[in-house]
């Protein structure tokens, strides 16, 4: 019983994975086609990102930390089922949340790469008083027209 | 006889990664080595590396799960380090292929061309 149970858990989780990955293919190739520049880049990183998500739902659905006992029947079978299960989910958003961060970084840098213009730093203001602008004079002073 | 069959199972898994990863990495090695053959032959040595990476990480499991416990938890466990395998050595090829990528890019002629 427990197997099965086991087993059931872990083809959903893999189906699961499977779904993660269709939901996010199509859009995921059109980022990456914009931040890849190239069409082969882009289709090895989505090749790339693709397997890690369905390996990594592998990985996490054959997790047996639940089934304490073999023999388990009813109310700790279904734990056994329910830890699987959320060992499941945490794999898949974790892998998702690491594709995202790393998505944000590359688009960060492509837009630093390929802004159109750079607004310069704010640096130190030049000096009130230069060659260009004298300093005002006081009335009766030499440089004054009285 | 179960673990073998989940040996089976990882070595199915293998085969189907690299025949996804194929096409899309070797147009990248081909971007990145510039010549094909030298492309060709990095595609070869990233698969050797993914099998035998695979099959390193499954037979550890296997051996740190002990050939005398439950034929389940065995084969769960081969199946396990299959897929922690797997996912090691595709990460390795991923950094190694960007990491070459960066260097090329870097290269005076890449600019040139």
């Amino acid at each position: 019983m427990v197997v099965a149970v086991f087993a059931g858990v872990a083809v959903a989780g893999l189906l699961a994975s499977f779904g993660v990955e269709r939901l996010l293919h199509a859009h995921l190739q059109r980022v990456l086609t914009d931040i890849c520049e190239t069409d082969a880049r882009s289709g090895f990183f989505v090749a790339v990102s693709a397997l890690t998500i369905v390996l990594s739902g592998a990985l996490a659905s054959t997790a047996t930390t639940g089934y304490a006992d073999p023999n388990a029947v009813g109310f700790d079978l279904l734990n056994g089922a329910l830890t699987q299960t959320r060992i499941v989910m945490v794999g898949l958003l974790g892998v998702v949340l690491v594709v995202a961060f790393l998505l944000i970084g590359a688009i960060r840098r492509f837009e630093d790469r390929h802004r159109p213009f750079s607004v310069p730093p704010p640096g130190p203001m030049p000096p009130q008083h230069s060659q260009y602008s004298p300093a005002p004079t006081a009335p009766g002073h030499a440089g004054s027209t009285q | 006889m179960t673990p073998l069959l989940v040996a089976g199972v990882v070595v199915v898994g293998a085969a189907t990664v690299l025949r996804a990863l194929r096409t899309p990495l070797l147009a990248m090695l081909v971007e990145v080595c510039v010549v094909k053959h030298r492309a060709r032959f990095w595609w070869r040595v990233s698969a050797a590396e993914l099998v035998v990476g695979t099959a390193l990480c499954a037979s550890t499991s296997l051996a740190l799960t002990g050939l005398r416990a439950d034929p389940w938890l065995t084969a769960v466990a081969v199946l396990r380090g299959g897929c922690a395998g797997l996912l090691v050595s595709l990460l390795a090829i991923t950094v190694g292929t960007v990491a070459a990528g960066q260097a090329t890019a870097a290269t005076p002629w890449h600019d040139a061309e």
